[in-house]
């Protein structure tokens, strides 16, 4: 790699960044004000709810007590009282009073229709009173400040609207203020019945913190710094990323640089030096513009946020992110290098944010440490890593690891991105061709993508949103009509060869043998896959429970395998390694096909905690269509898979034996791979 | 005007829009797909992060517990989640220092989570000095000190209700009273309040998103595939083709902003009751997310408004654009003047008083916020209906005058909108 | 005669789309061109011109075949062929906003001219092209003849012996062409080898000293004008290429 060469490239790069006005206003300069201001403005409206809700006058009334004159005058004087206190409490900063007008309360004539009135905000809150008298059975009583003592009080009970800003604030104020005065009128009792001690004085609780102030602060910082720092990378390095490779293969400038004596190694380095330089000047650029803002006290820090960096920690946070914003600029780099015009190149930025953002979020989930497999995940692991540095944590092997694997990515990714300049892509003139315009099976590989994705929005949307309330035959029946009636449509619409696209062959007779065989060992390594998955996302108890009673616990036995095995062995076998493998097939290498096809089939049992072992399922059973180039046997093996899952839950409860014996997995995994053996056609030719 | 020229050339825009990728994307999909897709993240990862509170076992010592307190501890075995719990006797007064900090070197190095240390004091019997200690960077141990707090506030509570039986003080006149909150809202009425502070926000932002790539493509997109001159030279009139385009335009707004709506509607109902469900929200009938009928004819009319205007606005700033580059940086104002309002009206205690529905926009994300609760006022929407078709009306006549310039037209003006107005104010100002 | 600069032998290039399959671009195609020479690839459009001269130039990869540039081979050793190498062509355009100058400094650096001469050499083709006026300008200002006189400029900055111009006169008024045309020419008078395509058959007749006709990814033809006459008995080029191309003759 020539220096020179390199060098002139990113001055010419900056310098061409330098002379457009517009994308520095735009891109650079206005987001120095819009955020700050965003964020300025935001502070403004939650103070001035705040003054609003505190200079507002409050409509209540009372209802007529009527239950014994020596009670009502009980109330009415608890009522005088907390409205003595009332929006004392108010300011949550207690630290200067307020000039305006505290919180007033009108009392109004008690109106007929309560309900109609606090519909139209005449009233705000409405007080009754009931005699005491036993709980409601099934009525929450809050014992922290109620306690366990008598049930046998009298009861205000405070009527109000919570969707009605003001009905809600002034139900809030009320309350506060009755607690209140109930409190100091159980002191009160409780003195005059001779105890001396003050309430207050029990249990004293003295709260004491061991961690430093920086570390403390460093938790919270550590949980946002990551994410912000890509965001801002992100943003600024997309200013010069579009224009890279997208921006001058549309002015085709890039030909022009491709035809000099400049390596593509020398371009691809040029090109992401150009995209750090500028990411990391508008993120300094950001930050600084952020702390000035701070200082002017026109924007507030989060509460308890010290910005305390020591050196030390610094400096290795400054090394630790090196290989995340290669990694970032990478990848917007091949983003754009994939794209052809400018806009094309914008429009996919958008999910490479997303999962930049996403994977930049992790360190904000509680109790994510970085001696777990979250090291093995990119960026993820440098965030989490950043997090323990700031709380004072330093797993000097685990950092390492977690710089190498980044690393490792940007490595691979920008190797990726020097490949987009092997210019065949530049070429390829038209996306448009004789395919596109005939229709048919030739087209079908370029559109079974697009037909899954909407296929799957469709089943969220319904599952989620109808799903859980019905009887779970009907649910089920309705899914498989689902992907039956889209298999049939794909194959009707592109004119699919329908023997070969479901595979419809005979298959070779040891592959029923290898089902039998595989069905229960991969029901085995699924339970492993569950355990190995519960490791980084335990299951919620809750979850087991209602997947017990979803998976139809009453039903009779043939009902059950009616609608749990039998159909879905059929129609999920038809779409997914019918149809989905075939417009898979031709464009994917075995690995990559039996890896996308499998894990697809995961996804589509939308529930987070399902998708592991139903990924490895589909793995399978991808595995079992490939070696023996029939549907039939993956059809044997679903059913038997969920037949014998829906046993072991009948007998067990889908619990888990407590201790996973080790030597079960090893014994599943050598007969699944038996099972395989078994599968393999003579001839090789049919599935290709 | 001839309407079947226009109508032709509508149609053909709206065919071409709907081929084009960035188009589809913003307009249709990212509207559609957006909301669900987001909570369906969001239900995973609140789902993710409650399983992981729940699996810390939490790892707390408790030194020198009274007799008379040791409910605390079945109070802590029942509360939510696994916790471990050591008891050791109060160190005497000459180690307690030395305790205090070894306890201290455990929670830094994280083998503890949180600590009690009572501290007997003489009044009354029982009674003690309570230390909490805890780790406030680690996340474990700020779940067990929640846990704690919790627990040794509800066994102060019962003690001081025992105290209060052995002086005599039993039952109503120990309670004194209680309260009751009685939410009246339905949980219709609360899933209306949720998606009225909600819906209207991404709404008008969605509208203005569906704007801008149509707004941009018919203008200065066509500039750049060199079909303007195309379009130009047919056998119609240029303020046809024009009205055509802004029909377009305003079409993928209102069409962005209807799918949205009603996506959201549809991922609140999925996902945001069970998680409001289970989280125990919205008073005892749970939330349901029900749009009135009544908001619906407001939905439309305020789309057509909204789409009217935005696509108005973009339009003149972009038609001085050359490249689509250009374009986009040049309706960038439109789009911050858009998200503005929303973001100071994400105030529930805002009123819509009749002088907020002079103010377009605003008075837009108001209108439908009261909408969405079920109220129609009447003289709100008028005066809404006037102050934006007046902000239309503004943008076209402002638009007639531009496309009367051939230079702007035939695309060779050098620079924008504000260069325009001030060569055209300045020959008149001179004249006067 | 001098020696050879580029030699071209079985040069091959298949693409792969994904519904047409296969698609042999160019096949089999040999020729040399020499120092001070003029070599054309004559074709109509998607003959394999242009894929062939990207080969060269090395922005493609062949499929089979080799292709040398002073001894260089474009598949183990492109830098330096690019390094010897002036590609020019409709679609290799200029950066907007560098003027004149700074686009000559930064392909002279880019292709590795000895730095210490850099600046004199930049002055010079300032000088030879008549941009004098015009350096410090930015080129989106310039008009579209500057802008080519910047863009040969450019090729040659870094003094390469091997120019090669890809259908440089598409989209250029008849001035602007026949300027470019003189100045092709007197790069041949410097005794650069130029490999030259064009679908334009005057041009050809007036620079080339050698043709090669290509049609469908093959050279149905190769040989000075007077040699492609004799062989098929027309006068006129674009007789000589019809008769290659359809194998039929126009004239009776």
């Amino acid at each position: 790699m020539n220096r020179r060469t390199v060098t002139a490239l990113v001055i010419n790069d900056l310098r061409q960044l330098a002379r457009n006005p517009r994308v520095l206003v735009f891109a650079v300069a206005l987001p120095l004000v819009l955020w700050p201001l965003m964020w300025f403005l935001t502070s403004l409206t939650t103070e001035r709810r705040q003054e609003r809700i505190e200079s507002r006058t409050y409509r209540y009334a009372v209802a007529d007590p009527d239950a014994g004159a020596a009670e009502a005058a009980d109330a009415r004087m608890w009522l005088e009282r907390a409205m003595a206190v009332i929006g004392d409490d108010g300011r949550a900063d207690n630290a200067e009073p307020t000039d305006g007008p505290a919180v007033r309360f009108e009392r109004v004539e008690a109106p007929d229709d309560v309900a109609a009135a606090l519909d139209e905000e005449r009233l705000h809150v409405h007080v009754a009173w009931e005699a005491g008298g036993e709980d409601l059975p099934g009525e929450e009583v809050d014992r922290e400040t109620v306690g366990n003592a008598g049930r046998s009080a009298p009861r205000i009970v405070l009527s109000y609207r919570a969707d009605l800003d003001a009905s809600d604030s002034a139900e809030g104020f009320l309350r506060r203020a009755l607690e209140r005065t109930r409190t100091e009128l159980r002191e009160q009792r409780l003195a005059a019945a001779g105890f001396a001690s003050a309430p207050a004085d029990l249990l004293p609780l003295q709260r004491i913190e061991t961690a430093s102030e920086e570390q403390t602060s460093g938790l919270l910082l550590g949980r946002l710094l990551t994410a912000i720092i890509v965001m801002m990378m992100l943003a600024g390095g997309s200013i010069v990323a579009t224009d890279a490779l997208a921006g001058e293969k549309e002015r085709g400038t890039l030909e022009t640089l491709l035809t000099t004596a400049a390596s593509r190694v020398e371009i691809v380095t040029a090109k992401n030096l150009s995209i750090l330089a500028v990411a990391f000047a508008t993120s300094v650029l950001n930050i600084v513009n952020i702390v000035v803002w701070m200082q002017l006290d026109l924007i507030a820090a989060p509460a308890g946020l010290k910005l305390a960096i020591p050196v030390g920690a610094g400096l290795l946070l400054l090394l630790l992110y090196v290989p995340a914003a290669v990694l970032l600029s990478s990848s917007l780099l091949l983003v754009s290098g994939r794209s052809k015009t400018y806009k094309e190149a914008q429009l996919l930025f958008a999910p490479v944010m997303l999962v930049a953002m996403a994977v930049a979020a992790i360190p904000v989930l509680p109790g994510v440490e970085l001696r777990s497999a979250i090291v093995l995940l990119p960026i993820a692991n440098l965030g989490v890593a950043a997090r323990e540095i700031l709380t004072g944590d330093y797993d000097w092997p685990l950092l390492a690891a977690a710089w190498a694997v980044t690393g490792g990515a940007a490595a691979l990714l920008a190797r990726a991105s020097l490949r987009t300049l092997s210019a065949e892509k530049l070429i390829t003139a038209s996306e448009l061709d004789a395919a596109d315009l005939a229709g048919g099976p030739a087209l079908f590989p370029r559109r079974v993508a697009r037909w899954f994705a909407v296929l799957w929005a469709l089943l969220l949307v319904w599952q989620l949103n109808i799903g859980g309330g019905i009887d779970s035959r009907l649910l089920i029946s309705i899914n498989m009509a689902l992907f039956g009636a889209a298999a049939w449509l794909m194959i009707s619409r592109y004119r699919l060869p329908v023997r070969e696209t479901l595979s419809l062959r005979v298959p070779p007779p040891g592959a029923w043998l290898g089902v039998l065989i595989g069905a229960p060992a991969g029901l085995v390594l699924a339970d492993g896959i569950v355990r190995l998955a519960s490791l980084a996302m335990p299951i919620p108890e809750a979850w087991i429970e209602a997947m017990a009673e979803n998976m139809g616990a009453g039903l009779p036995l043939w009902q059950m395998l009616i609608f749990f095995s039998l159909m879905p062995a059929l129609f999920e076998e038809i779409a997914f390694r019918g149809v989905l493998l075939h417009g898979l097939k031709n464009r994917l290498t075995t690995v990559q096909l039996v890896l996308v096809a499998g894990i697809a089939f995961g996804f589509f049992h939308v529930d987070l905690f399902r998708i592991p072992p139903t990924s490895l399922l589909g793995v399978f059973l991808v595995v079992t269509v490939v070696r023996s180039g029939s549907i039939f046997p993956a059809m044997a093996w679903h059913g038997l898979h969920n037949a014998l899952a829906l046993g072991s839950a009948r007998v067990e409860q889908i619990a888990l034996p407590e201790q996973p014996i080790w030597w079960h997995y090893v014994l599943a995994a050598l007969a699944i791979l038996l099972a395989f053996r078994l599968m393999k056609r003579r001839t090789r030719a049919a599935f290709s | 005007m001839d309407w079947t020229a226009i109508r032709l050339l509508y149609l053909s825009e709206l065919r071409a829009a709907l081929r084009e990728r960035a188009v589809l994307i913003n307009g249709i999909l990212i509207p559609l797909l957006m909301y669900p897709l987001m909570m369906w993240v969001m239900f995973s990862g609140i789902l993710f992060v409650t399983a992981r509170f729940e699996s810390f076992a939490s790892r707390v010592e408790i030194a020198g517990l009274p007799a008379e307190h040791q409910a605390l501890l079945e109070g802590l075995e029942e509360d939510d989640g696994q916790i471990e719990i050591t008891e050791v006797d109060a160190p005497p007064g000459s180690a307690a220092a030395a305790y205090r900090e070894e306890v201290e070197d455990r929670l830094l190095a994280g083998e503890l989570d949180a600590a009690l240390i009572f501290e007997t004091t003489v009044d009354p019997p029982g009674n003690a000095e309570v230390s909490l200690l805890s780790n406030g960077s680690s996340d474990q141990s700020q779940t067990a000190r929640g846990r704690l707090e919790r627990a040794l506030s509800a066994e102060r509570s019962a003690w001081l209700d025992r105290i209060a039986d052995e002086h005599g003080l039993a039952g109503a006149e120990w309670q004194v009273f209680d309260v009751r909150s009685n939410n009246l809202a339905t949980g219709r009425q609360m899933g209306q309040f949720l998606m009225g502070m909600m819906i209207p926000l991404f709404f008008v932002i969605m509208i203005a998103n569906g704007c801008v790539y149509p707004a941009i493509d018919s203008t200065a997109g066509e500039r750049e595939r060199n079909t303007w001159e195309t379009t130009s030279t047919l056998a119609t009139r240029r303020i046809h083709i024009v009205t055509a385009k802004y029909l377009y335009v305003a079409t993928m707004g209102l069409v962005a902003g209807a799918l949205n709506a009603a996506a959201m509607v549809v991922s609140f109902r999925s996902f945001l009751g069970p998680l409001l469900a289970r989280m125990g929200g919205g008073g005892g009938s749970g939330f349901a997310f029900e749009l009135p009928l009544t908001s619906l004819p407001v939905l439309f009319l305020t789309a057509v408004l909204l789409g009217a205007l935005i696509a108005a606005a973009m339009m003149i700033l972009a038609a001085f654009a050359r490249t689509f580059k250009e374009g986009q940086s040049m309706v960038t104002p439109v789009i911050l003047l858009v998200i503005f309002p929303v973001v100071v009206l994400n105030d529930p205690s805002m009123e819509f008083t009749p002088a907020l529905a002079g103010i377009p926009v605003v008075n837009v994300v108001l209108l439908l916020r009261q909408a969405i609760a079920g109220n129609v006022l009447w003289l709100q929407l008028g005066i809404t209906v006037l102050a934006n078709a007046a902000a239309i009306a503004a943008c076209l006549w402002l638009a007639s005058r531009i496309l009367r310039v051939e230079e702007i037209a035939t695309g060779s003006f050098e620079g924008n909108l504000f260069q325009f107005l001030r060569q055209q104010w300045r020959p008149a100002g001179g004249k006067a | 005669m001098s020696t050879v600069q580029v030699e071209v032998q079985s040069l091959s290039k298949n693409f792969f789309d994904q519904s047409r399959g296969e698609v042999k671009a160019v096949q089999e195609v040999n020729f040399e061109c020499r120092g001070s020479e003029i070599f054309g690839l004559l074709g109509a459009n998607g003959a394999g011109k242009t894929t062939t001269l990207r080969m060269i130039s090395t922005v493609l990869q062949p499929t089979a075949g080799t292709a040398r540039v002073l001894g260089h081979d474009v598949v183990s050793d492109p830098v330096e062929v690019r390094r010897n190498l002036g590609f020019y062509s409709a679609s290799t355009a200029l950066y907007p906003r560098l003027t004149a100058r700074e686009t000559l400094t930064l392909f002279a650096r880019v292709n590795k001219y000895p730095a210490e001469r850099t600046r004199s050499r930049v002055e010079e083709m300032i000088e030879r092209f008549g941009l004098g006026d015009y350096a410090g300008a930015r080129i989106e200002k310039l008009s579209s003849g500057m802008k080519q006189k910047v863009s040969i400029a450019r090729t040659v900055v870094h003094d390469p012996p091997v120019l090669i111009f890809d259908e440089p006169t598409v989209g250029l008024d008849v001035l602007n062409a026949l300027d470019l045309q003189k100045a092709i020419q007197e790069l041949r008078e410097d005794g650069k080898a130029i490999l030259f395509s064009t679908h334009i058959m005057s041009e050809a007749e007036r620079l080339c000293d050698r043709i090669a006709i290509i049609d469908k990814g093959r050279i149905r033809a190769c040989d000075d004008l007077e040699g492609l006459r004799a062989a098929t008995s027309q006068h006129y080029l674009e007789d000589i290429f019809v008769h290659y191309v359809t194998g039929n003759d126009t004239t009776a």
